[in-house]
């Protein structure tokens, strides 16, 4: 009888340990959490895909990367696989926006929480999304060409170019809106817009066409890795390129912080940018942790400790889902050497 | 007799009619536009395209479709931008002496030449069909070599052609200006000008005069593929940076300038002069489009309607021809029966 209850009783704790190391909960090293980028060759997603590491060491969770190398059909197989694996949970960065789909749904079907970051899916939804703060990117690189225009003229004042991405993003829209909400209120800029698909070759034209044409004081770029290298180009084509300090210099303002952008901050031409804090997209983590515990992911502020200090943004419900949109970080040559910036890694 | 002549003449070039009153219209219209710096602008962003619009209507000419050249071009700069760089600067490592790079992508640019030409003559392929499949391999293949990074740190010895001037005139104008020149001597004052006409007019009739039409219009491949080589090297000289993708979509804005300038779809018909008055017009409508503060969402169907309007102005040349020649014909008899 003493030997029964002694095997009901191992057999009762070995079931309830395999019920533990089965479980969805968040606690210690039975979680283990797929990853997938859409492609490693890119400096950013290098920059992601090591932030998710740390985040997810943090945590004591174990990592299983992928990088599907630039393509959507490749990055599904991998989803999959990470799905047939029993993952905990899967964190991505969408390769297609749009083709994502077919693999969330699968993961939906195996009961596994899918998290994008970086990038919202388009056309369904996921556990939540981190991205960056595109509206308030815009909004700070315009309050710091405010700022310039003041300087240089006593009052804000002069011509701006902005040189949009592709319209029918929602980043560029975020950007767009947040540089043009700020700029409205101040009367005697004008703003001359050019939109662009987001390619090198437009963002050229743009800047050589509209800047020898009209004295432009400022140039606002959507995506300053796109455009810093060839707008510099092109205002050199046109005799406009001088540095900073010089009363001819035309200030450069843009948003994501890459490091071409750097550079051209540290040859003297550019003046401001509003960086991604790609290295805490890892903080992604932290509403994985949430759901894994069966909690839910609510609208409201958002802080955590970051990798180079506090972090902080909203949380906000949409059509993909809960997004967490990460506050953007104001560079200026005051502190474009900072290593916490992505495009210093 | 003269009277006739002259209509031919105004007919045939109908396009530089088109462009004085563009040119007219735009001048009066928009502030900045009659400055030099804005005119030398004009021509550059005639450079890239003139030199494919050279190499569409070759193609064209000799009754083939060439729709590669766009991504021959992007291929052949990114490819000479990876090769001339060193590895920290994300590029191959082989820090290939730029000139010698440049001379390979030229060569690169010929080769794809080659391949277009030999499955359309050898294996009697459809141009149309063979040169959108090299412009998808060709495509795909520039994000390949690179995982489609943008490349920068480009040797300066590269931007010399397509970034740097020459007495204060790009020397992408310059380049572009002699490439012109060149195909207007050889359309018109060359025996192989002359069969690359007779070929794309009527290969048939052409075998019978003892013209072998496979051989020209390999050549004929082969020296657009070049052409868009070296538009290649133009390209990242502009850009000062070599983007994967620069060369995509590039190929329409080809097409309209070719037609424009009266260059026929179907072969054998087309002057190298007029093209060029077609990529100024094109080039003058995109720097006007920019120069306008009208709403950044009209820009494109705008500038669309415009092509629109110019095609179809094209496409009744031969209407006004003929009712230009009526009208004269008629004034004449009614002076010779009053006299």
């Amino acid at each position: 009888m003493k030997s029964f209850t002694k095997k009901v009783s191992l057999l009762a704790v070995a079931s309830l340990l395999a019920l533990g190391l089965n479980s969805t909960s968040a606690q210690g090293a039975g979680v283990v959490i797929g990853m997938s980028s859409p492609s490693l060759a890119d400096a950013g997603q290098q920059v992601i895909a090591a932030g998710v590491k740390t985040w997810v060491e943090k945590q004591g969770w174990t990592l299983i990367a992928k990088n599907a190398n630039g393509v959507a059909k490749d990055q599904a197989t991998q989803i999959e696989a990470l799905i047939e694996q029993k993952v905990s949970a899967i964190i991505m960065v969408p390769a297609d926006a749009a083709a994502i789909c077919a693999p969330i749904a699968k993961a939906g079907e195996a009961g596994i929480p899918i998290f994008a970051i970086d990038r919202l899916p388009d056309g369904c939804a996921v556990a939540a999304t981190v991205l960056a703060d595109n509206y308030l990117a815009g909004q700070d690189s315009a309050k710091a060409m405010v700022k310039l225009l003041t300087k240089k003229y006593g009052s804000a004042k002069g011509i701006v170019l902005e040189i949009q991405g592709d319209m029918s993003s929602i980043t560029a829209q975020d950007r767009g809106n947040g540089f043009d909400d700020v700029i409205k209120k101040y009367k005697k800029i004008t703003l001359i817009k050019k939109p662009t698909k987001w390619t090198e070759a437009e963002f050229s034209k743009a800047t050589r066409d509209v800047a020898s044409a009209k004295n432009v004081d400022g140039i606002y770029m959507h995506s300053d890795c796109v455009g810093s290298v060839v707008v510099t180009t092109a205002l050199k084509s046109i005799n406009k390129l001088f540095k900073r300090g010089n009363a001819k210099h035309i200030f450069l303002a843009g948003v994501d912080g890459c490091a071409a952008t750097m550079k051209v901050f540290r040859d003297g031409y550019f003046d401001a940018t509003s960086s991604q804090a790609l290295p805490d997209f890892g903080s992604v983590t932290n509403l994985v942790k949430i759901v894994l515990d069966g909690g839910k992911i609510t609208e409201g502020a958002f802080s955590a400790t970051g990798s180079s200090g506090p972090i902080a943004g909203k949380i906000k419900n949409s059509a993909a889902g809960p997004t967490l949109a990460l506050k953007t970080i104001p560079v200026t040559p005051e502190n474009v050497d900072n290593t916490a910036l992505w495009g210093n890694a | 007799m003269k009277k006739t002549i002259w209509i031919n003449r105004l007919v045939d070039h109908l396009i530089w009619i088109v462009l004085t009153l563009t040119i007219v219209v735009v001048a009066l219209t928009i502030d900045g536009f009659f400055q030099f710096n804005n005119l030398s602008n004009v021509l550059l962003h005639g450079t890239v395209l003139g030199l494919l619009s050279i190499a569409a209507a070759m193609a064209l000419i000799g009754g083939e479709m060439d729709l590669s050249l766009g991504v021959n071009m992007g291929f052949v700069g990114y490819l000479v931008a990876w090769i001339s760089l060193g590895k920290g600067d994300v590029g191959s490592g082989w820090n290939l002496n730029p000139i010698l790079a440049g001379l390979i992508g030229v060569g690169v640019g010929v080769g794809i030449g080659w391949v277009n030409g030999s499955l359309v003559t050898r294996l009697k392929m459809n141009s149309f069909l063979v040169t959108l499949g090299t412009l998808i391999v060709l495509g795909g293949l520039t994000y390949v070599i690179n995982q489609a990074r943008t490349l920068n740190g480009i040797n300066p010895v590269l931007l010399v052609l397509g970034g740097e001037k020459t007495f204060g005139v790009p020397n992408s104008v310059i380049l572009t200006a002699f490439a012109f020149g060149i195909a207007v001597i050889i359309s018109r004052f060359t025996s192989g000008g002359r069969r690359l006409y007779a070929v794309g007019s009527n290969a048939v009739a052409a075998r019978a005069a003892g013209i072998d039409p496979g051989a020209v219009k390999r050549r004929m491949f082969m020296v657009a593929g070049g052409v868009a080589g070296v538009a290649g090297l133009l390209i990242i000289g502009e850009l000062g940076s070599a983007p994967a993708n620069v060369g995509q979509g590039v190929i329409f804005e080809v097409f309209a300038a070719t037609v424009i300038g009266g260059v026929s779809l179907t072969g054998g018909r087309g002057s190298y002069f007029d093209v060029l008055g077609g990529v100024l017009l094109l080039s003058m409508i995109a720097n006007a489009l920019n120069l306008t503060a009208i709403d950044p969402f009209w820009v494109e169907p705008i500038r669309g309607f415009i092509i629109l309007f110019a095609v179809f102005l094209d496409s009744q040349r031969e209407s006004l021809r003929m009712w230009l020649l009526k009208h004269a014909t008629s004034t004449n008899q009614s002076g010779s029966e009053a006299a």
